[in-house]
Parts: structure tokens; sequence; C-alpha cells
């Protein structure tokens, strides 16, 4: 079997010393208490696969399937083992090597069908918009997690928002895929934000999903294909910066566009860099924030979103405890592995009570319906709201 | 492979999905965090104290050994089971039961991570003291069954020091509480012997510790030194000028330089070794200590002396010494590593004794370790798929250990005997030493179930090949 | 009866002269400087005395490493004296001093005001040599300060009152001598002692008597302790009070242990007019006994209830045998009988003394 597993770089599997000082920081493990499923042990596992020395069982692709891919090991990893381009090479082989499973075809088939297609894509949001009028979504748990769905995002007429006053920077910014209709008010704030900070704001025209749901779930092929697709998209335009409100998409651009390097900034990364104008309204609010895992531990950005949120004259923030551990949306995850998503969240909806907040501050769509819909279901009135949005409160 | 109708009945004591007798997943649960490994037969997963003496007591009737696991972050084969049988995994009790704050007391599960009972308990103003450089993963049980040290157990004491009483399962599944919040409890102290044990007397359940009030000021200082013999000179001298600060560290430039470039902590690369000194207190004493020990430093070679000046600063400086070690996985993917103790003042002794025996291997070697505690970490990097290599690595890390013994050094300050080290015991103990602690094992483990085949060194299973150095007589004991 | 007295000259003359009368099945008491033999039940045999008179000398003390290995039987003064010479200490000032050894110590766990800073002897105790009956002499630990070389034999021996086997030698962390170290008083009693608990720097030493008075005693960073000292705002007092304090020994007298938290009510509750003096920070009070046998007895009772103890330290004999000396044995009396026949199995050592 060990041909399958070619992916897999040994070189990168054989950086992980087997220390285990990654193993309380895996929201897999917190819950079970078990290594099989923790960053350690899937890379025992990898490892074993790759060097021939342990059979592929089909049993075992669900420690792979577990993973929620937060890579929140990796920078608590002193060795600096890459695990996420190991588990995202692992699930390639995986999926070549395992048995057929329905959901997760399903899965591969609406990404490739609907997710990487913008027109059937705003179909399916309004169908969707139309089924939750009717009260039909709450019928399916998937359904119930959806956010409320308001009018699609739509990028101003010819695709420019001018900045607001001086014109200093020109910047690209990724509409997305589900964003612009899961929470279109997050672009709005985040453009009006870039705008605010004199950044003329360029949406390029054609542009499609970047891949991270696909390479996420180990289909590196349709990954590659967005990839080449939207790098001819961005070729067409010049811009200092790639900005991007989305936490996944964030750090998927900066691992696999390589044309692209040290040009794709978070919006809270390139916010600090550029500066925002003082804040215009005086607030009154109790606010805390969640860490994406893609943006806390894939780019490694935790301070700068807090920093912003402090610097908002009348916000009281409070840290929550494990502010950097995973809600259990990752993704397809919640979809995919919904009870192990569950008990994720239910521990995380702990800590974010704790804190008594008003707000719960986001970067990431996945997070923000994953805490709304836990929030919900607990009957608590805490608003969760996109990191952006937090910030134009001032405005 | 266990029968099935004793997998039956371990099942029906913790449930049918907390036990794993997979072949492919018992793989997972061959190591920890040393070289050796070997499969168990099954894990059990335990939730509650019930569980863990239902389990002993099948194990018991069953002659199967029993090794309980934490975390698995251990250096020195202590949850491996290298008999087979069962690894009694207690990462799921990980419950915080108490904080008494007055008291300054906390009762905790096994399970519980090291770092998050700090974190819990810091709402109090109170911090728990030993503080492994695996504090983010590893579990106070753990802790308690190795007598696990740390870069503050210089001021503070190991584990030991903090621990006030336990709750244990000894081997016929039994189930007492050993000491408690009271001092000088009547008769025996059975928590004293238990803790430290390393897994071979009982497996613990529930934990009392000793908590302490976060000192309201702390200072942390780098200083570089051109090389690890004028480093060594000065911590004995900040030490000999009456100072124990609460830290002491040191790092030698093969390390500094792996840990560079994953923390950016700003240590200086070029230096030969690089010292940590951390004291706390209040702000007048801080003061004070700093600017002694600044001075001792400088009028022993110190350069470079950086003060963090930011508890961000601080939090860094620390990150870069915790994560030492793994960050050597940077030079190589594999490391080996012994952590054997010296009287301070042999410390340049020993050290260029380690740096010789890795030249003779032609081995790299990293030295990070508490240098005020004269407890030395040398990491011998090397990598495992080279099969041929494993065995030079043993023979230099046997050879390093027998030069801190031939020092009058201890074989483990704080990583425990387990199974690396137990064929090295009689180097440091007689067969009547050896055959008092043997009537204590007798004692809790009369037929041997509890972690077989560590601390007490084992004739069948390898022997020591003390190869190349000609090596001095250990020295006389002083008895 | 007659008792034999032996003071062997060296640790392998201790351990035959142990192994013989053992092999005899005589009955042997260890003595030590004898400060201690108030404590714990009258030996209900008593064959032979071996006296670690002889056995006086330090072994080894490397004051870089600042750590000493002395054998048995020196006395705790002399040790000191030692120390002092490079500036170090023991910091242990045992009530009933002058003249304790160093194995008595061991064997007693006896500990005076500067456990609150220090710990016991247990904290700093690193490495072992006892004498069992077999005739055997074992070794546990090292002269290193950290060491998790195979189980930690110091805790057995320690406070077990020879009742596992004499301690012959015994190696030690030691410490440098504080850099500033002020002692200061109040009579505010139990109030001020809490006020004292909660000062920045911890005081290393903190006695609250049963005339109200308080001493508080803080070493360390000159600057911290005027500090702490100023914003106390008590008397100054003279260092020499701490060795008066030490000398206490009532002719009649008990040791009080409980949570630090239960203390309190603990000595508040004597019968009216007690003298007693106790270390709040640690939970340990002793008391001047002028009562009858039956209130000491109630006095246990509150204290075992608070999951504390009161174990005798000096009481007539009948006085002893009514109160008895340890108090409800622990629940786990069956373990510890049991590792007594693990290394004393015909129960030679002490017999009658110790709980087990």
């Amino acid at each position: 079997m060990t041909s399958n597993f070619s992916r897999l770089s040994d070189d990168d599997l054989a950086t992980c010393v087997h220390c285990g000082l990654c193993l309380d920081a895996c929201p897999t493990f917190r819950i079970t208490g078990l290594e099989t499923e923790s960053p350690r042990g899937r890379i025992y596992l990898m490892t074993q696969w790759k060097r021939g020395t342990l059979e592929f069982d089909q049993e075992q692709v669900k420690h792979i399937d577990l993973c929620l891919g937060c890579r929140t090991c990796e920078a608590v990893c002193p060795s600096g083992v890459p695990y996420g381009r190991i588990i995202e090479a692992g699930r390639a082989d995986v999926e070549d090597a395992r048995r057929p499973a329905p959901k997760r075809l399903g899965s591969r088939l609406a990404l490739r069908q609907l997710v990487a297609h913008p027109a059937r894509l705003r179909l399916a949001g309004n169908a969707t918009r139309l089924a939750q009028r009717l009260h039909l979504t709450s019928i399916a748990r998937s359904g119930r997690m959806l956010p409320r769905l308001r009018a699609r995002y739509c990028p101003p007429e010819g695709n420019i928002a001018p900045a607001f006053g001086e014109r200093k920077h020109r910047v690209a910014f990724l509409v997305g895929c589900v964003m612009p209709i899961l929470y279109p008010q997050s672009h709005y704030a985040a453009v009006k934000l870039l705008q605010l900070a004199g950044c003329e704001v360029w949406f390029p025209p054609g542009e499609r999903c970047c891949g991270a749901l696909f390479a996420h779930n180990g289909d590196l092929k349709g990954a590659e294909r967005l990839r080449e697709a939207n790098t001819k998209t961005y070729r067409a335009g010049s811009f200092d910066a790639l900005v991007v409100d989305s936490a996944g998409c964030g750090a998927h651009l900066k691992d696999f566009y390589p044309e692209l390097k040290g040009r794709v900034k978070d919006l809270t990364e390139w916010l600090a860099e550029v500066g925002i104008p003082a804040p215009q309204k005086k607030v009154k609010v109790r606010v805390t924030y969640q860490d994406a895992c893609h943006l806390a531990h894939a780019q490694r950005i935790k301070k700068q979103p807090r920093d912003l949120i402090r610097a908002v004259d009348g916000i009281e923030f409070v840290e929550m405890r494990h502010a950097d551990i995973c809600c259990g949306a990752a993704g397809l995850y919640s979809t995919l592995e919904p009870d192990m998503s569950q008990r994720i969240l239910d521990q995380k909806l702990e800590d974010v009570l704790a804190t008594k907040a008003e707000v719960v501050t986001v970067a990431n769509p996945g997070c923000q319906m994953q805490l709304e819909a836990g929030l919900r279901a607990r009957g608590s009135n805490m608003k969760v709201e996109h990191v952006a949005e937090t910030l134009m409160r001032a405005f | 492979m266990l029968p099935s109708p004793i997998v039956e009945e371990l099942r029906g004591v913790v449930g049918r999905e907390s036990v794993i007798v997979s072949p492919n997943d018992l793989r997972i649960f061959e190591r920890d965090g040393s070289i050796e490994g070997a499969l168990p037969d099954a894990v059990v997963l335990a939730s509650t104290t019930e569980h863990v003496a239902e389990v002993m007591k099948i194990a018991a009737r069953h002659k199967i050994p029993v090794v309980p696991r934490g975390a698995g972050t251990g250096l020195s084969g202590g949850a491996v089971t290298i008999r087979g049988g069962i690894a009694l995994q207690v990462t799921r009790m990980r419950r915080i039961l108490e904080v008494d704050p007055v008291a300054q007391t906390a009762l905790v599960e096994p399970g519980v991570v090291n770092q998050e009972l700090s974190l819990v308990v810091a709402q109090h103003g109170l911090f728990y003291a030993p503080d492994p450089s695996s504090q983010k993963a590893c579990t106070i049980g753990g802790n308690a069954a190795e007598n696990s040290g740390g870069p503050h157990c210089l001021y503070y004491g190991v584990t030991t020091n903090h621990v006030l009483g336990m709750e244990v399962v000894l081997a016929d599944g039994s189930v007492h509480w050993v000491s408690g919040d009271t001092p000088d409890r009547t008769g025996l102290d059975l928590c004293g012997i238990l803790v430290g044990s390393e897994g071979t007397l009982c497996a613990i359940t529930k934990i009392k510790v000793r908590l302490l009030r976060i000192p309201p000021s702390i200072a942390t200082m780098l200083a570089a030194f051109p090389s690890i013999e004028t480093a060594s000179q000065a911590v004995s001298a900040v030490i000999g000028r009456g100072i124990v600060p609460a830290a002491l560290e040191m790092m030698d430039s093969v390390t500094v330089g792996a840990v560079e470039a994953h923390y950016h902590a700003g240590y200086p690369t070029d230096a030969g070794a690089v010292l940590l000194v951390e004291v706390d207190g209040t702000a007048e004493s801080t003061r004070e200590l700093m600017a002694a020990i600044a001075k001792v430093l400088d009028e022993n070679h110190g350069y470079g002396l950086r003060e963090a000046q930011t508890p961000a600063e601080r939090e860094l400086l620390w990150a870069g010494r915790k994560g030492a070690i793994g960050a050597l996985g940077r030079i190589k993917p594999n490391y080996y590593l012994h952590d054997g103790v010296v009287p301070r003042s042999r410390l340049p002794q020993v050290l260029s004794a380690v740096g010789e025996i890795g030249e003779h291997y032609k081995l790299p070697v990293a030295n990070v370790f508490h240098a005020g505690d004269g407890n030395l970490h040398p990491n011998i990097l090397f990598d495992m798929r080279d099969k041929e290599v494993l065995h030079q690595v043993e023979s230099a890390g046997e050879e390093m250990l027998r030069a801190v013994v031939e020092l009058g050094g201890a074989l483990s300050g704080e990583h425990g005997i387990g199974l690396e080290k137990a064929a090295f015991m009689s180097w440091i103990y007689s067969e009547d030493d050896l055959g008092a602690m043997h009537r204590v094992k007798d004692v809790f483990d009369p037929t041997g179930i509890l972690n077989p085949g560590k601390i007490f060194p084992d004739d069948a299973r390898r022997t020591v090949h003390l190869a190349g150095r000609t090596g001095l007589a250990v020295e006389a004991k002083w008895w | 009866m007659v008792v034999t007295q032996e003071a062997p000259r060296t640790a392998d003359e201790l351990a035959t002269t142990l192994r013989e009368a053992a092999q005899a099945k005589l009955a042997v008491v260890p003595v030590g400087g004898g400060r201690a033999q108030g404590m714990g039940g009258a030996p209900s045999r008593c064959d032979v005395e071996l006296h670690t008179t002889h056995l006086d000398r330090v072994l080894e003390h490397s004051q870089a490493d600042m750590v000493v290995s002395v054998e048995a039987g020196i006395t705790l003064e002399a040790l000191q004296e030692h120390l002092a010479r490079d500036r170090q200490f023991l910091p242990v000032d045992p009530f009933n001093s002058p003249g304790h050894t160093i194995g008595g110590l061991l064997a007693t766990g006896w500990t005076g005001p500067l456990r609150f800073r220090f710990g016991s002897a247990r904290d700093f105790l690193i490495g072992i040599r006892v004498a069992t009956p077999d005739g055997k002499l074992a070794t546990g630990g090292g002269r290193v300060v950290k060491n998790v070389s195979g189980y930690d034999m110091m805790k057995l021996h320690y406070g077990a009152l020879g009742s596992l086997g004499v301690i012959v030698a015994a190696s030690f962390k030691v410490f440098p001598r504080p850099l500033h170290d002020v002692t200061v008083t109040s009579d505010g009693g139990w109030d001020d002692a809490d006020r004292a608990l909660a000062t920045p720097v911890a005081p290393s030493a903190l006695e609250v008597f049963s005339d109200g008075r308080v001493l508080a005693r803080y070493t360390g960073s000159r600057d911290a302790v005027e500090r702490v000292v100023k914003e106390l705002g008590w008397t100054a007092e003279e260092q020499s009070i701490w060795d008066r304090h030490a000398r206490r020994a009532p002719a009649r007298w008990a040791r009080i242990a409980a949570p630090r938290t239960e203390l309190r009510r603990l000595v508040e509750d004597l019968p009216r007019g007690a003298g007693w003096w106790a270390s709040p920070g640690v939970g340990v009070a002793h008391w001047a006994i002028a009562s009858d046998a039956r209130s000491v007895k109630e006095v246990r009772q509150r204290a075992e209830a608070a999951g504390g103890s009161l174990v005798m330290l000096a009481a007539p004999d009948d006085f002893l045998r009514e109160v008895g000396a340890w108090g409800t044995p622990p629940a786990t009396i069956e373990i510890m009988r049991n590792l007594k026949r693990a290394f004393d199995p015909d129960g030679v050592l002490n017999p009658g003394r110790f709980v087990v």
C-alpha cells in the first residue's frame, strides 16, 4: 500500500521528534484524551504508512478525518513540523486509499459542482434564503447551522471602491465563494475600513473560490484548478496587497499561491500595518475575541486583531480562556464530523459564556456560523460578529 | 494480545469505546517522548478512580502488567509498556476538582495539564510552581509519578515539595488517600515515597497540590558568554555569592541557533553559551538581586546582558528555553537526551567530557539545561532513519552518564530512571541500596504487575555496553 | 531489666551492633541527642540503647555546591558552626534546643519557625544512609540537589522515628545566610499575624503566642525587607529572641498540626489560660499542657475532626498512657505495618514507640 502514500514527504514527517508538546493544543485530543486523535499520533500513523511499517487499514481513516486541520499544533510545535502540509498531503493520500463514503463523495461533489462556480453558488444562496423564509432549513442539522441569509454582497460598480480622502494604497479584495452569501455585512464593513484607511479597493473580476475548502478536504486537484484560474485574474491587475477577511482563505492563499508571496494580507494584518484613522464614535460594549485557527496558527496573527479592537475607545476587551483553541467549525468539518464538532463547540461555549461579553468577535465565517448556532441553541443573546464589524462600530 | 474475555471484562468497566485493542491503533501508544517503544496489549481509558481500581483488580487477577500513562511526554521510557499489558490512560481524568485560594491548595485529577492548572488559579493570584519544559502538555499525574522538575525548581523545589497528598490505587485495586493538607501527619510518609515512584508502586488518581502566590515582580535577564566553561563558572559565582535565583538556565551555541530560528527571541547566536536568569519577589528585591547578579555575570565574562522589559519579552525568552529541546528537531529529526546531575562546581568538567564524547562518536550534541541545579541535558542529535547510528547514540549517551557518575553525580535529575537508565542503577547504588528499594516495591506491588521493567536493573533485557572510554573509577562514596 | 548502652565508632560498627541485637531479638532504641525522647509512646521494651554520639563528623561540605554530608550523631549546633564559616546554614530551628543531633531531627521530623519559609528538613534532605536490622547499610539519594534516581528513600525514613532503620548519615542542600535578616514584634495576636501573612514579601518565620505576642522574621533583599517592615509598623526585636524561643520545652507538651485555615480555631478552643505558640503560616502549634488528660483528648478529637493531629512530645508516663501518644491511627496503617515488617521483621526497632 505504501506506494499510495506518495504525496506525504518523509522529510516533513521526520521533523516530528515525538515530544508530545502538541497534545493539549489539539481540540480532538482534549476531548477524547486519545493519542490516536492527536497530532503526534496522526503523524506517527502517517509516518508508518509512508515507510511501509504499518499496513493502511480502513479503520484508521477516522483518525485523519477527525483532524480539524486547525493547525494549533503547528503553532506550539518547537520542531517546526509543517503539520498543515502533512495533513493536506495525508488527506489526499487517504482519499485515494479509502473506501468510498457517501457523505465525503457528496461534499466533494458539492465543492466541485457548486462552490467552484460562482453563479451556481449564488443560485444556491437564493434558494436557501427562500427555504429559510419557508422554515424548511430547520429540518436538517446543517440547515439549522446557517445564519439568516441577507442579500448577497455585491462589489461596487466598476469593481473599484475609492479611498476616502487621499489614496495611499491600492489593494485587491477577495470576495470569495460563500462569504458574500453567508456574511455580506462582514465584507461591507471590511471594505469601508479599507477605504477609511486610504486604500483604493479593487475587486478582481472573474475571481473564483480560492480553493481552501478543496485543499483542506484532500482535493488537491480541485484546488490546483482554481489556483490556475485565479492566478490569471490577479495578473491582470496591480495592487500592493491582496486583502482577505476570511482567515481560512488567507492562510490558503499564503501557502498555495507562490506568485502572491508576501502580498496576501489578512484584513487585521493589513490594517495594523497601514493604520486606521481615529475612531469617530464612542462605543460602550464588552467584547471578547475568538482566534480563527487559520489566522492564529496558520498565519500566526494573534496580536493585530486584539490590538485593533483594544484601540477602540469604549470597548471593554476581555480575553477568553483558550481563545486560540478551535471552535469545531473547521470548514466542512461541522458537516462531516458533526458529533466531534458539537463536543468541541460545547467546550468552547463554556469559555465564551464565562467572559460575560456582549460580543464575540471573529475573523472567519466558519467560526461565526459555528458560534452563532451554538449560542442560539443555548438561548444566549451574545452577538457574534466579524472583526471588521466590531471596528466599524466606532465609525 | 489479551484474550477476548479479559477485553470484555475491561469493556464492562470503562465502556466499549474506552478499550483499544486494534493492533494498528495500539501502535500509536508504543512510545512516549523517549526513543524506545513497545506495544501495549490494550489501551484502557479511565474516567474515574473506580475505573482505575476496577481495571487494576482485573489486571491483578490475570497478572497483566499495568502502566499508567498521562500525556506520554516522559523522556525516560516510563510510560512504555515494555512487557506489554495495559496502558492505563488517565488523560480523560482532567478535572480541577477544587481550588482553595485561602489555604492555597488545589485538588486535581491526574490528567490535568500542568500549565492549565496555573492558568486557572491565576485568577486568585496563585500559581503551581513546578514547571517542566513540557508543561503545555504534560499532566500533573505524570509529574507526580516522575517527581518532575523544571527551570524554577532551583528556588521553588521539585514536584515532591508541592504535593500535599494523593489518592492512589495500589496493585490490588485498593484505593487510599496518602497524606493531605495537614503538616506532620502521623505515621510513615507514604505520599513522599509514592511521588517519584514512576508508576511502579501505584496509579495516582487525585493529587492535592500546594499553590504559591504569584510574586509581584519578576525580572528576567539574558547574558551571553564566550564559552560553556565561562558560563558555568558564572553560575557557580552567582550561587557562591549567596544568591539563589528563581531560575538559572544555560543553552549552548548549537541550541541557541536552533531556538533562535524558531522563536526569534533575540538570543545572541554568536555566543558560546547563553544564560537565562530569573529572580522574583517585590520590585525592590528583584531590582537589588538583578543588579547584584549582573555584576557577578559581568565579572565572569558575561556580555550583552539584556533584561526583559515587558511581560511579553519575558515570555518570549522563556518560550525559547522551554521549546529548546523540540527546536533541535531543526538540526536532526531525533534526539537522545540524558538528564544527569552533578555537583554544580563540576559542570565545566562534565560538559567538556560530554563534548569529547560527542566528538569521539562524530555526533552533534546540544546542551540546554538547569545550570543552577547542576542538572544537565545533553541532547545527542541524530536521524533515526539511519539504522546504524542508533547503537552509537546509545553508547555515547551511556558514556556521558558514566562521566556524570564519575564526577559524583546522579543518573537523573527530573526525567526518571524508567526504561532507559535502569541498567545503570548499579553504578550509583550498591546491591544493599537497591535491596532496600526492592523491599518497598514488594510491599506495594508484591506480584510485580505495576510498570514492570522500570527503575530496577533487569539483567535479561539489556546490558551496559560502555564502549571506548577508559573511565575513571567512580569517585569513592563519601560515607 | 538491664539496658546495654552501645556507642559504635563507625557506621559499619553500628550496623553490626544492630544486626547482632536483632539476631538475639533484643529491642533496640536509637538515641541521638536525647532531646525528643519524650515523643511517642514509651518503648514497650528496651534492651539496647544505640547511641550515635561518636558518629559526629562532617563528611564533606562543598561551599560552591552548597551541599553538606554529615554523620547522624553531629549536633545541629556543630553543623551550623561549620557552615557559618562559609556564610551558609541549614534552616532548621527545632524547639528543645540546643543538643539535637541531625539523625534525631530526621527521625522525629521536628521543625521550628523557619519551616514557614524553608520547609522542613524533608524538603532539603537529599541523601540518607540507614542501617537496617539485617546489618546492611542502605543509601538513598545522593549529594546532588535534584535527584530522581530510584525511590525517594529519604521520605521513608524522615519522621519514621527509627522504626525502619537507624539513620547513620545524611546529605543536605544548604542555604546562603540571608542578605538581610530582621525581626519585628507586635502584641496584636492572630489578627496581626494575618496581616504579616499578607505582606508582599512573606515572612520567613511567623510565630503567634497565647499572650497575644507576634514575632515576624523577614529575610532577603534589604530594600524589600525594610519596605515591608516599615509598612507593618511593628517594634524591632533582637535576633537572639529566636535562640530563646528555640529553647522552649515544657515538661508536658504536645504538637497540634492542622490545615492552616483550621489552626486558629483549634488554638482558640484550647482550655482557658492555656499556654501555646503557633506557626500560623505552617499549620503547627505547640501546647504547654496544664490541664488534665481528658481535656487533651478532647483537643485531639477536635484536631482530628479538622483533619489534623495531636502528638505528645513529653509527659509523665501515666499521663502519656492515658492520653496515648499518637491518636487515631491513619487509615493506611496496614500499608505502614507491611513496610515495617519488610524492614524490621522481628520488630526490634523502637518497639511500641511509633505508630507501627
